[in-house]
């Protein structure tokens, strides 16, 4: 009971930080709840039957800083210029943030035979871009290395996506149980996309007077009309656009012993072509900028600091064209995992996850404990070392109220709760129609 | 096992609230970055200044520049300025059957003590009118007779009628084409031979006076004969603009090597002139200059198909034309005065036809082989607003470098001052060495280029003078080499590339943007 208390204040506390949720690394082995079939299709579902109700279903809300927290910038009696510049310093290629964001509209799953059967649709939104440090370092760092004309940024990536799946799953037990392997197809509608292909700028003093710009930039774009005009009105039309693509989840577990079992996952495999409202904004070459070309033989000789907005844009040389397709792969996630049952309803967990983003694996790590307190009550909490990023405490919750199923997970708890060094948080909450197993 | 966790829990929790956050801070960041930024790369080559329509800078075959303008006929004077005969004042003949016929002689008034001899009208208008003392019953017909015309080989005669039961009668006859001859046989100028008379005198009842009022008007010459006189003649003032490309804008110290001005006058009346000119030359600070030429004397034409054509030098012997060009007109204000028979009567008469023209054409045609000494160029940037009272101190250091090439033999050193445009006052600035001359040869043409790298490093002192200026002033001075005793020639093939970049450190606070 003083366990259970505890764990309400946690999610009352929960509560005052974000509302949303999602959970990769809590979620992955909390089986209790249907959704967990979005880590790993192969994971074994404790009910018989599940819905998602739409509205209630989930929703889910991802934030995740490796560059910095809010302490390290705004620490009272600091020096916040000093924090910016050492905050500078730190950033490397590595840096990133996330803010991303799901949705369950729909989801239903059932037990047949041997097999379970799961469909449903999710709205996933996601923001990922790399912290700008070679811009930081411009700003904050007082070093000649870095100064506005002698930077440079290799390859800075940036992507934002809204789409909506559409699934279709269905999972298998094998070998008396021991052996569940699990797919998941796809069908994806994407609403609005924009990313860096290619993002290297580099500008280099040659001279005082002469600075050489290389360029290899291209930003595509879809779907940006859609936001513009009475599209707003138009829920349809902003739903259902002409950008489609696939993705394949592939999951599987094995029970080796009474106590230890493995599982493994990888989630979207697959891509979206986008070609609706299609923009491509390119630059591409090397130009020395020596400063605003002035005719003196002519009178008037410029208009100052618009004439050298004007060049220094044109030494970039942006191309825009309209239309067109290109195809973008998703960014697709691995797990693998281990649980040891110290008994049925008691299991720690060991937990790897990556993420894999135009060829960049972000590891995470993390332990947990699985903790099934009582046939309508269970708990999980973990420990995750998240891209580099320590100290995430998670935990979660499920708890049935008849065929009710509210729950609650999120990947760290204490930055929910103390915002001033959070650097990573995933939260996801709903509420599910659940029917348990009669051996469950 | 669970306690310990919630404990460790619980622990990490009051851990992390450890830090507090300063929301405040956000509004002491500073943006410092810093960096040598390339602002201007300015070239010139002297043939750019020559594909301005409105350039006076021509190039000769070898490349070198000159300065040439023309204007015809600034100063003009017709046949009509030259023999002027403004309208008469009206002649009063009274006519009754007492004194039915009248002839009397008449002058021809003139101006300026003209005394012509004979004369054909172009245009012109015998203007009369019969004012009768009281109303007649039958219609009283007048003839008037000019005796000292031919009008086809007979004198000019018109009858005017004064109707029945009217008073008066008003009516003209045009003189054009009509031949006078003012001279009496030889004896006077200007005169006139008039008749009136009553052609049907018995219907003139007794007591009754005619009186003819009669006079000559809106007189053009065809052609004309005799002496003009000796009066004077203005011509309409005007002006035209001299601005030479790339010069504008400067002022003083331009010293052309051997500067002349050539005034042609053309003359095809056979009329000595002089016509009395000034000219005076604005430059671009407002500041004239007269050219002050001589009395340009303009002899008669031999014929009205021969016209005379006068060239007349005018240079640093008999006028101020160095100083005046010097001062680097950008407009010329000229008017002038044309004094007829300025030696009195001819022995020859003075004739004019209806095309005959006194005009002047004035004509600048001369190599830009100078000397430049302290030619200045003094220019105000107004609204300069690079600070701002919320961010005084956001430049914290600033390098200005100016790297030329100059192959034009000429210096130029430029004093940049911040103004408060307030008071006009300077709070501050820099002095830049901005060109150096290019070496030249015997002949004063360059032969190479000279190289100035300058690196101007803005104390605190300026730095603030710059922030809190609202206005830049320029002023820059120009000389030849040797400090513009040196003269040199300048060619379409020079030219020079002036860079400019600034390294600058920042120190911006977004709050105060």
């Amino acid at each position: 009971m003083r366990v259970r208390t505890y764990f309400l204040v946690l999610l009352l506390l929960c509560s005052g930080w974000n509302l949303l949720s999602q959970s990769d690394l809590m979620l992955y082995n909390f089986n209790a709840i249907g959704q967990s079939l979005h880590t790993n299709p192969g994971m074994q579902q404790q009910s018989k039957f599940w819905l998602a109700l739409p509205g209630l279903a989930g929703a889910s809300f991802n934030y995740h800083n490796n560059g910095f927290a809010l302490v390290d910038l705004l620490e009272e009696g600091s020096n916040v210029n000093e924090n910016l510049e050492q905050v500078s310093r730190n950033l490397d290629g590595q840096s990133h943030l996330t803010l991303s964001g799901s949705l369950d509209l729909l989801g239903i799953g059932f037990k047949a035979g041997n097999g379970f059967v799961s469909m449903g649709s999710t709205v996933d939104i996601a923001y990922r871009m790399d912290l700008p440090g070679a811009l930081m370092k411009v700003l904050f760092v007082d070093d000649n290395n870095n100064t506005l004309t002698n930077f440079s940024i290799d390859n800075f990536e940036f992507e934002t996506v809204a789409r909506t799946n559409l699934y279709l799953g269905y999972q298998h037990t094998f070998l008396d149980e021991r052996l569940t392997v699990g797919a998941r197809y796809k069908y994806i509608i994407g609403q609005a996309h924009s990313h860096f292909e290619r993002a290297r700028l580099s500008i280099e003093n040659q001279s005082n007077f002469s600075a050489i710009i290389n360029t290899d930039v291209l930003l595509q774009s879809s779907g940006r009309s859609l936001v513009e005009g009475d599209n707003l009105n138009d829920p349809g039309s902003l739903a259902l656009t002409d950008n489609r693509g696939m993705a394949i989840d592939l999951g599987a577990t094995y029970k080796l012993t009474e106590r230890w079992e493995l599982s493994a996952s990888i989630i979207d495999l697959g891509s979206i072509t986008w070609q609706q409202d299609v923009a491509q904004f390119k630059s591409d070459g090397t130009y020395e900028f020596d400063g605003v070309d002035v005719d003196l033989s002519n009178e008037n000789t410029g208009s100052g600091f618009d004439d050298f907005a004007d060049t220094l844009v044109e030494a970039f040389n942006f191309e825009e064209t309209q239309g067109g397709n290109y195809t973008k792969s998703l960014m697709s996630q691995v797990f693998a995992g281990a649980n040891f049952f110290v008994t049925p309803n008691h299991v720690f967990g060991a937990l790897y996850h990556a993420r894999i983003w135009n060829g960049t694996w972000y590891h995470d790590i993390g332990i947990n404990y699985q903790g099934r307190l009582a046939r309508d009550f269970q708990i999980i909490g973990g420990y995750s070392i998240i891209n580099g990023v320590a100290h995430n405490i998670g935990a979660g919750l499920q708890a049935k109220l008849g065929p009710v199923q509210l729950f609650v997970l999120t990947e760290n708890l204490v930055g929910a709760i103390a915002y001033q060094g959070l650097q990573t948080t995933n939260v996801r909450l709903g509420i599910n129609i659940a029917f348990l197993g009669s051996n469950d | 096992m669970i306690k310990r966790l919630l404990l460790a829990l619980t622990s990490l929790l009051f851990l992390s609230c450890e830090k507090d956050i300063d929301f405040d801070l956000w509004k002491e960041i500073k943006i410092q970055p810093n960096g040598t930024i390339p602002l201007v790369n300015a070239r010139l080559t002297l043939a750019d200044l020559v594909t301005d329509g409105d350039t006076l800078l021509q190039i000769d075959p070898d490349d070198a520049l000159r300065i040439y303008y023309r204007q015809d006929s600034i100063f003009s004077y017709g046949a009509n300025k030259l023999v002027r005969i403004p309208d008469q004042d009206p002649e009063q003949i009274t006519l009754s059957r007492v004194l039915p016929i009248v002839q009397v002689g008449k002058n021809l008034g003139t101006l300026g003590g003209a005394e012509i001899d004979s004369a054909e009208f172009f245009k012109g208008f015998l203007e009369y009118s019969i004012v009768s003392s009281a109303p007649v019953s039958n219609p009283i017909d007048i003839q008037f007779t000019l005796f000292n015309t031919d009008d086809g080989g007979t004198p000019f005669s018109r009858t005017i009628t004064l109707a029945a039961n009217e008073t008066t009668a008003l009516d003209s006859a045009s003189v054009a084409q009509l031949f006078f001859d003012f001279t009496a046989g030889g004896t006077r100028t200007n005169f006139l031979d008039v008749q009136l008379a009553i052609q049907n005198i018995s219907d003139l009842p007794s007591g009754v006076d005619l009186d003819v009022i009669f006079r000559l008007k809106s007189l053009e010459v065809q052609r004309a004969v005799g002496f003009f006189g000796e009066g004077a003649v203005v011509a309409p003032p005007g002006d035209f603009d001299l601005g030479i490309s790339g010069l504008e804008n400067f002022a003083g110290g331009f010293f052309l090597s051997n500067p002349t001005v050539t005034l042609t006058t053309i003359s095809s009346a056979g009329l000595p002139v002089e016509v009395r000119s000034t000219f005076t030359g604005l430059n671009s600070a407002g500041s004239g200059v007269p050219l002050a030429p001589p009395n340009l004397v303009i002899n008669a034409a031999p014929d009205v198909n021969t016209p005379t054509l006068s060239p007349f030098s005018v240079d640093n012997d008999n006028s101020n034309i160095v100083n005046f060009l010097a001062n680097i007109p950008n407009q010329v204000f000229y008017r002038a005065q044309a004094s007829l028979n300025p030696g009195g009567r001819p022995s020859t008469p003075n004739f004019v036809s209806r095309n005959s023209k006194v005009s002047v054409n004035f004509e600048l045609d001369i190599p830009l082989e100078l000397r430049l000494e302290q030619m200045t160029l003094d220019e105000t940037i107004e609204d300069v607003q690079i600070g701002s009272v919320e961010s005084p101190d956001f430049i914290e250091e600033l390098t200005l470098f100016v790297r030329s090439e100059n192959a034009i033999p000429v210096t130029m050193n430029m004093q940049v001052s911040f103004l408060d445009s307030t008071t006009g006052d300077s709070i501050g600035g820099v002095f830049l060495d901005f060109l150096q001359a290019a070496p030249v040869d015997a002949n004063g043409q360059s032969n190479g280029t000279s190289v100035t790298e300058s690196e101007i490093v803005l104390n605190d002192e300026q730095i603030t003078a710059l922030l809190k200026s609202n206005a830049i002033r320029f002023r820059a001075a120009v000389n030849t080499l040797n400090g513009g005793s040196e003269r040199v020639k300048l060619y379409a093939t020079d030219g020079l590339e002036v860079r400019m970049a600034t390294q600058v450190r920042l120190n911006v606070n977004p709050e105060s943007l």
